[in-house]
């Protein structure tokens, strides 16, 4: 046990950057499977996109930028490149899934705790002048 | 299904992005950001970090294409489940052996290699359920 607690001890952890590197991949996860599992299938998503939007646009081109959309997100998370601004998009984003689907707040209640990931990275990235 | 499908989608493009990094700092003589550790480097430039006469990250880009390609051809139909089980179970048993060398051997950890280990064994164990 003791011996287990000082190899413990002997491993360095960069907590400045591990944090928000969790908080990255967690986040581009999410908008990656929601870009999958909307391009896989369309019929189980299209109830999300609100009947305004679909009046504008048809229903599977708007899943097909929201697809696009969510990977581009995800690929700007991954790149740690101008977090803040992609942090600051994602909570856009969750923002507008949680808005228009409150009718479906049993299923959207768990993107709070996404959005506020979203917040605590930009509040992390955030650098003051 | 399809669920299991689109995680595996998922993973195996994490893996893409994860080896793709170790990739870009190798070839770009970049240092890499070391999360867990501080010698991140003792690990991919050993003698370890070439299999075959290739580096363990473009073995870690080819594998998984090969599981991005699979699980698309197993969503459109094509029944190569037990391949794709065969592949995921070899790159799981190569992951778990780096993991080994660098406990045991080199006695240093690079983050992204141990990032990548894990989506093997996320992989692995989603292939298995398919």
């Amino acid at each position: 046990m003791a011996k287990m607690a000082k190899k413990r001890a002997g491993i360095k952890i960069n907590k400045d950057l591990l944090v928000p590197f969790l908080l990255r991949s967690g986040l581009a996860t999410v908008f990656l499977y929601a870009a999958v599992a909307a391009f896989l299938e369309p019929n189980a998503w299209i109830g999300f996109i609100p009947q305004f939007a679909r009046n504008i646009i048809p229903g599977n081109l708007t899943l097909i930028f929201h697809s696009a959309w969510n990977t581009f997100l995800a690929i700007w998370l991954l790149s740690d490149k101008k977090i803040y601004y992609a942090s600051i998009f994602s909570i856009l984003t969750l923002l507008a899934i949680i808005v228009f689907n409150l009718g479906s707040l049993d299923i959207v209640f768990r993107d709070v705790a996404i959005l506020l990931s979203a917040v605590a990275l930009a509040a992390l990235s955030y650098k003051t002048k | 299904m399809v669920h299991l499908i689109t995680s595996l989608i998922v993973l195996a493009f994490l893996g893409i992005a994860d080896s793709a990094y170790l990739a870009w700092t190798h070839f770009r003589k970049k240092p890499i950001v070391c999360l867990i550790g501080d010698k991140c480097e003792a690990v991919t430039e050993s003698k370890w970090g070439t299999m075959f006469g290739v580096r363990n990250e473009i073995l870690g880009i080819i594998y998984y294409i090969a599981i991005l390609v699979g699980a698309f051809l197993i969503f459109y139909n094509y029944r190569i489940e037990n391949y794709l089980l065969i592949i995921s179970g070899i790159g799981f048993a190569f992951s778990a052996f780096l993991t080994y060398i660098q406990s045991y051997v080199i006695k240093s950890y690079c983050f992204y290699c141990l990032v990548s280990a894990f989506l093997s064994l996320l992989i692995f164990l989603n292939v298995l359920i398919l």
